[in-house]
Order: C-alpha cells, then sequence, then structure tokens
C-alpha cells in the first residue's frame, strides 16, 4: 500500500513516523515546502520519497498523487484543507484523511465557529461580536460598555490568522487604567484593520470574545462523520518562554498522560469536552452537507461560565499536541485510517498507553517567533547517539535537508524533543538531559522551555484548574452554568446572550 | 419657631456680620449636627464629631432635634429642643459615619460591632474564616467573628484613593472601582469557606465582584452577610442613596441576588433587628430606604 503525506513540520515527521510503524508497512511519500529530514529519512527507508512544493496547490498535490499511484493521503497542516486539497484529491478518486475546504472552516473562520455553536446551542460557547473595521468595534463598545458589562474584559482577535496579528487580551478592572486600556483597544483594532485589508472577502475583520480564564488543552479526535473519537488530552505551552511568559508561538511543547485526561482535568470534563467537540463536527456536516473524514480537535479552557470551552477548533492534529498523541497510540494508525475512509470508525476500538506519561518540547532559534529573519538559516548539528541514549525522540520541525547533506534552521520552531516515562517530571528532566545535543555551528542561540512537564508547572496549572472548577460547579449547582444574566442598573435584569443572538438573526430577517 | 415649621431632614449653620454662629437642626434629627469648643473663646460646630477631634476641638454634645443655638461674643443662647423623640438616620451607624465618630451620642464603632454580633446571632452560617469588606465593615466583620467564634481575616488590601464606591456615578466606574480598591489577601481566603461581611448592598457590583474575586483567589463556599437590611428605596431626606431602578435588592430577591453575585448565601439583617443592634427605640429611627416607599415625614 501506498501513502502520501502533506507537510513538512514535527506533527507530519511525527505521522510519517507512526505510518512506518505500521503493520500493513506502507511505502511512504510525501510533499512538503521545506525537506524535513526527519521525513526524508523515513520516506526513503520505506521504498518512498519527499518532494517539496507548494503544499496548497492543488494541481501539484494531485498531479504527485496519482504520479506516484498512492492509495491514500494524509493531510498534516490547516492551509491544504483551507485551500481545498482534499476535495480536489476526492474529485480524482484518491482518498484522503483530512477535513474539506467547507468543513475546515471551523478552523479557518473563528467567527463562522462562534456562530454555528450559538445558531446550534452548543455547550462551550464564549461570547462574541463581530466588525467590520476598527471604528464600528470602537464605537460598539464605547456605547454598549455600560450596559453590556462582558465588553469590559475582552479578547481582540483577527477573524482570520492574519499576517503575525494575534490575539490581543484586554482587562480592564482597574480604574486608574481604564482610559489606557480604552485607548489599547481603538490602537489594536487599527492596527488590526490594517493587516487584515489584504483578506478583502472577509467581510468581518475583527472579533471581539469575552476574557475567560483557566486551564487551557486540547482535545485531538478521529472522526469519519458519523463516529467521533476521543484521544488523550494533550496540553501545549503557547508562549515563548518559561512559566508563561513571552510572546505567542504555534506551541513550545506540551504534556500528556499517562491517562485520557490530564493531571489537572477530570474525566468528567473530558467527557464533556467530547461531546463539545461532537457536537460542533455534527453542526458543520449539517451546515455543508459534507462529511468530514479526519482529524479534529478543540483548543479548550475550563471556564468559570461554561466548564470546558471552545476556544478555537483545529481541522487538523496540532502541532506539537500530535507528537503525545501519536506516541500514546496503541492502534495501528493504517487501520485507523481505513476506517475513516470505510466510515466504520464506530468499529474501530482506538487503544493508548495507560502507562507512560509524554512530554514535548519545542527546540527553536533565537528570535524565534518575532524575528524570524533572524533564527533563519544556521546550520544545525545533533548529537543522535545522546539523545537516544536518554530514551528521547526528536521530530524535525522547521529545519531543511540541503544537498549536501547539512539541516539548515527554517526560522520557525525547529524540532521537537519527546520523552516517554510514569509521570511527566522524570519525562521532562530526561530532555531536559539531552537538550545540548542541539546545536547551531555558527554558535547563534536555540532556547527550549524546560518548566514543560515540571512539578512546578503543574502545580500552577492544578491551581487554576481547581480555582475555576470550583466557580463553574457553583454555576452547575445554581442552575446558571452556560447563562450570561446580568443585573444592570436602571435596566434590571438583560442576557447579553439574547442580544447576541437577536445581533446575528437581525440582518437576515431584514 | 420657623424650624419647627420646615419639614425634612436638614441641619444648618449661618455666619453673621455680627459675628453670630446660628446653628439648628431640624425637628427630626435625621442628620446628626454636633457641637464644640476651643479654649475659651471659640465654639464650633461640625457635621460629625470626629471632624471636631481631629481639629483639636473638645466636643461638647449634640445639637439636639429642632433645636437652633445662637453663638454670639457674648452669649450661647436657643431654644426648647423638640419633645419628639426624633427620627434617626440608620444608615449613619450602617455605612455614612465614621468609625471615630459619635452619632446621637452612640460611638459608631460600638454600634457597629453589635451589628456584626447580631448578624451572627441572627443568621449563623458554617465557615472559616469571616472576612469584611474595608474599611466600613471591618468592624462589623469583627463583631461577627467575636459573637460567632469564627477567627477574622484580613481578607482584602485597598489600593488607591479611598473613593467611597456607593457614590460613583456611572455603572462603568463602579465596575472598575472596586477593583482599584480592593486587591485580596490570598493567604486569607484560600481554601476556606469564608462569611464575606460587608455594610449593605447598593447596586450589587462591587459585591459581585468581590465575590468572585475571593473564588478566583480560593475561596470554597463564600457566604455574604450584610450589616443591614436589603436597600429598597431612595431616601426621601436626600442621603446619597440611588433610585429605587438602581438598588438590586428592589428587583432580586435573597436567593436571585446570591445567584447573581455568586455567594453560596446571602442575608441581610432585618429592620428589627438592626433597630436592635443600635439599640434606639424603633420610632427613634428612620429606616425609610429599607422599607418599600417611605415618604418623608
Amino acid at each position: 500500500m501506498r501513502v502520501m503525506g502533506i507537510g513538512g513540520g514535527a506533527r507530519e515527521h511525527a505521522i510519517a513516523w507512526k505510518l512506518s510503524l505500521s503493520d500493513h508497512k506502507p511505502e511512504i511519500f510525501w510533499i512538503a515546502e521545506n525537506r524535513n529530514p526527519g521525513i526524508h529519512r523515513i520516506c526513503k527507508d520505506n521504498q518512498g520519497e519527499l518532494r517539496t512544493g507548494r503544499t496548497t496547490d492543488p494541481k501539484t498535490i494531485v498531479r504527485s498523487a496519482r504520479g506516484w499511484g498512492v492509495d491514500m493521503v494524509v493531510v498534516g497542516p490547516e492551509e491544504p484543507g483551507f485551500h481545498g486539497i482534499p476535495d480536489a484529491l476526492e474529485k480524482e478518486g484518491i482518498q484522503c484523511i483530512g477535513a474539506s475546504q467547507d468543513l475546515s472552516i471551523i478552523e479557518r473562520s473563528k467567527v463562522d465557529l462562534r456562530r454555528l455553536q450559538w445558531e446550534n446551542n452548543l455547550p462551550g460557547k464564549l461570547l462574541f461580536r463581530t466588525f467590520k473595521n476598527a471604528r464600528e468595534a470602537s464605537d460598539y463598545i464605547r456605547k454598549n460598555i455600560d450596559t453590556q458589562p462582558w465588553l469590559q474584559n475582552i479578547v481582540i482577535k483577527p477573524a482570520r490568522q492574519s499576517g503575525g496579528k494575534g490575539v490581543k487580551l484586554v482587562e480592564d478592572r482597574l480604574a486608574y487604567l481604564h482610559d489606557d486600556k480604552a485607548r489599547f483597544k481603538e490602537t489594536y483594532f487599527d492596527s488590526l484593520q490594517s493587516s487584515m485589508a489584504a483578506y478583502s472577502h472577509i467581510e468581518d475583520k475583527i472579533l471581539v470574545e469575552e476574557k475567560a480564564w483557566g486551564p487551557e488543552y486540547s482535545l485531538q479526535c478521529f472522526t469519519d462523520g458519523r463516529t467521533v473519537l476521543g484521544t488523550p488530552l494533550v496540553q501545549d505551552n503557547k508562549s515563548a518562554h518559561e512559566f508563561d511568559s513571552g510572546p505567542e508561538t504555534g506551541g513550545m511543547g506540551s504534556i500528556s498522560g499517562p491517562d485520557l485526561a490530564l493531571p489537572f482535568i477530570t474525566s468528567e470534563e473530558y467527557d464533556k469536552s467530547l461531546k463539545i467537540v461532537e457536537g460542533i463536527v455534527e453542526a458543520i456536516q449539517k451546515k455543508t452537507g459534507k462529511s468530514y473524514h479526519g482529524m479534529v480537535g478543540g483548543q479548550m479552557m475550563l471556564t468559570e461560565n461554561e466548564g470546558p470551552t471552545i476556544i478555537e477548533m483545529y481541522s487538523r492534529l496540532g502541532d506539537p499536541e500530535a507528537l503525545n498523541m501519536l506516541a500514546m497510540l496503541k492502534t495501528d494508525i493504517i487501520d485507523i485510517f481505513q476506517a475513516i475512509v470505510e466510515r466504520r470508525l464506530s468499529k474501530l476500538k482506538l487503544e493508548f498507553t495507560n502507562e507512560d506519561a509524554v512530554v514535548v518540547k519545542v527546540v527553536a532559534p533565537n528570535g524565534y517567533p518575532e524575528k524570524k529573519d533572524k533564527a533563519k538559516g544556521h546550520s544545525v548539528q545533533v548529537f543522535e547517539t545522546n539523545i537516544k541514549r536518554n530514551g528521547c525522540y526528536l521530530f524535525w520541525g522547521n529545519a531543511d535537508l540541503q544537498e549536501s547533506g547539512e539541516v539548515v534552521t527554517g526560522g520557525s520552531r525547529l524540532l521537537a524533543l519527546m520523552a516517554m516515562d510514569h509521570t511527566l517530571p522524570p519525562a521532562s528532566a530526561r530532555i531536559e538531559k539531552t537538550a545540548s545535543s542541539i546545536q547551531l555551528t555558527d554558535g547563534w542561540g536555540l532556547y527550549h522551555r524546560s518548566d514543560i512537564g515540571s512539578e512546578q508547572l503543574l502545580a500552577k496549572r492544578r491551581d487554576s484548574a481547581e480555582r475555576v472548577r470550583r466557580l463553574y460547579k457553583y454555576r452547575e449547582e445554581h442552575g446558571t452554568l452556560g447563562r450570561r444574566m446580568e443585573w444592570v442598573p436602571k435596566l434590571g435584569r438583560i442576557d447579553p446572550s439574547q442580544l447576541l443572538l437577536k445581533e446575528m438573526h437581525g440582518p437576515e430577517k431584514a | 419657631m420657623l424650624i419647627n415649621k420646615i419639614g425634612g431632614g436638614y441641619s444648618f449653620v449661618a455666619l453673621t456680620h455680627k459675628q453670630e454662629l446660628i446653628s439648628g437642626r431640624n425637628p427630626l434629627g435625621v442628620k446628626p449636627l454636633e457641637t464644640g469648643s476651643v479654649g475659651f473663646d471659640i465654639a464650633a460646630v461640625a457635621s460629625e464629631t470626629c471632624a471636631l477631634d481631629v481639629m483639636g476641638i473638645d466636643h461638647t454634645g449634640p445639637v439636639e432635634t429642632g433645636e437652633v443655638i445662637i453663638f454670639t461674643p457674648e452669649e450661647i443662647r436657643g431654644n426648647a429642643p423638640a419633645s419628639d423623640a426624633g427620627n434617626f438616620c440608620s444608615y449613619e451607624y450602617v455605612y455614612l459615619a465614621r468609625l471615630d465618630s459619635k452619632v446621637n451620642t452612640l460611638p459608631v464603632a460600638r454600634v457597629r460591632n453589635s451589628i456584626g454580633r447580631e448578624l451572627a446571632r441572627a443568621h449563623p452560617v458554617k465557615a472559616d474564616v469571616v472576612v469584611g469588606v474595608p474599611e466600613t465593615a471591618l468592624p462589623i466583620a469583627n463583631g461577627y467573628s467575636q459573637e460567632s467564634g469564627l477567627p477574622q481575616e484580613l481578607g482584602f488590601v485597598r489600593t488607591g484613593e479611598n473613593i467611597r464606591a456607593t457614590l460613583e456615578p456611572t455603572q462603568k466606574e463602579r465596575l472598575v472601582g472596586v477593583q482599584l480598591k480592593l486587591n485580596p489577601v490570598r493567604s486569607a481566603v484560600e481554601g476556606n469557606d469564608v462569611v464575606l461581611v460587608d455594610d449593605s448592598v447598593v447596586r450589587g457590583n462591587t459585591l459581585r465582584n468581590t465575590v468572585l474575586n475571593l473564588k478566583r483567589n480560593g475561596a470554597h463556599q463564600v457566604h455574604v452577610r450584610i450589616g443591614s437590611p436589603a436597600l429598597l428605596s431612595p431616601c426621601p431626606y436626600g442621603v446619597e442613596i440611588p433610585s429605587r431602578e438602581e438598588l438590586v435588592s428592589s428587583s432580586l430577591n435573597e436567593k436571585e441576588l446570591a445567584n447573581h453575585v455568586g455567594a453560596d448565601s446571602i442575608s441581610f439583617l432585618t429592620v428589627e433587628e438592626l433597630q436592635h443592634a443600635i439599640g434606639l427605640p424603633k420610632q427613634s429611627l428612620c429606616m425609610r430606604c429599607f422599607e418599600n416607599g417611605g415618604a418623608a415625614r
């Protein structure tokens, strides 16, 4: 059997690794934008080939898939889905594991995701409001902040990931900072508007959501459109530096195990999270009339108002979360993919180790994430025996294998180190022992987060989970879970969610 | 006398070109008025005794209800006070007056302690610690602690200026105002069931933010105990209690209010309990803000 993968990051390296361990002994072919040294080696060892090309171009992908005569294609990252790669492949009669263009909107458009949740009254949502431009956002907030108190503490997001402009949290609780915070909101709206200008086809450019706090975690699932199978929860760490400081990154490392849930998430919360993801898969299929076959994930947070809550959706596996999940996966991955294609996932028994916890730490060149040009183009040296001796695994990320055999940094996350042990802290310690095995030959620095998987960081997560859990449990006991009642002087009781629904439905009726 | 013909709750002070100081308190005596002297030559009048204290003026006694006192360089003269028992503002004892004042000869600190004790007797609850909302409710929490035997913890530190939250104008300022004021002392509340004592509930936003803040800082259950009855009506005598539609208790009952602020229970003193705690006869106290539709006399 011939399988082709798409994408050149650590997540795809891990998928290739699992494919290479399958009893079906597939021949492994790959298309990525970079020559990922890990994927390159796996392809070579499994009668296949890694070819570089544009992973968002349907023609390139279809041509290669037909040329190689592959039986199945696995899509790693989100962008190929956004560009309709699975649709193009299926049109050619090639089986594809990956969300089609219409379905991937749950990740591509945060606005559509929220609308989907509210239209279907699904649990795990946040109040939101969208704006066409900066002025509309500023005016609306100024006008309504007295009557809709949630507008004080908000998260501002670009409606689509754009030009490195990310998520900004603005908590306006301190009177003496109120004016500055209001000014900041307006300035950020302005800069979002200009960076979103390129996406002229998207009407709503700015998304404002109620700010929530609590521990975050990812629930990745396999689905064939009928059944959604959950995998072990993984917690990624988005901040660049120790103890959640520094700029937002694609993810600096992740933890999972030894059970399905994390040490600070209950199994009840796991079940609820799975129901939430199932609900979204069902709703988006109903809306688009398409069948979802591939991977789907919820980036979740425990929140005061809702308990398990969707922050964003993945129309694919997470990077690096995929590494944790795949390391724990005992079921043959080809069996899973075949069951997805044949729509018989309900009959498949998905098995995971329950003995090992997994820690993944991303190693990135200095300069990532804000000065990628500085982080790019450095030659990498790896002492593999040292990594193996410590029982660690290396997954290449944004690295490029040259003709000379030299590996060069791409400017983004270079690679991920993974270790397993009975609990998280010893697994974390193994990686610490081996992190110096990776160096840049020109002396340029590399960094990673030593705190991921540490007892100290776990204690912090546990603490915030317990505090937020008490608050949402209170709501559960008092019948107000998921409700947003406010009592506003002079207006009396108002329900911002009713207001939101009215605003959502208003223009349609008119 | 003219003063007996003018209704409402007022006091006045006037200076004349003849070096006279004229002060008077309405026959109901809703608002306090106090006199003092310095040595042999200066007379003083103030709305609260603490103002006299901090100026180094000896407190000589209250202006009685319906009394007009005229201080001249030659003499002090006045009329006979009203025979009426008066109608003293009970909110003075609960919130308005400063802790180091005496109002109608009663020390405010002692009354607030007694309010706390009454609250503990009438509205007990199982908990680990008692925490008062600074500043007004601290002595009430103290009384609650003494009566209940639960330890009192200092649960908040105030940051910034002392803004009296009740009197701020807009909802926005109210919402942010409380955060400016109160930063929780995490070690005092973490892992504990807390009795949170406050003096009164006006719009409920202060309370909501405070309860939420305690829980976000690891408090388990939070039981709110309020040292006065629910505020239901604005003050007919001009004390700055907002209009009815701004008073949360005029539209939410105790259970709804507990849900709204996220508390595990909430109890107010009743009108009778407050009167008992102050220790003055019922007819001498004005409680119109705690009643529905109380009109001025």
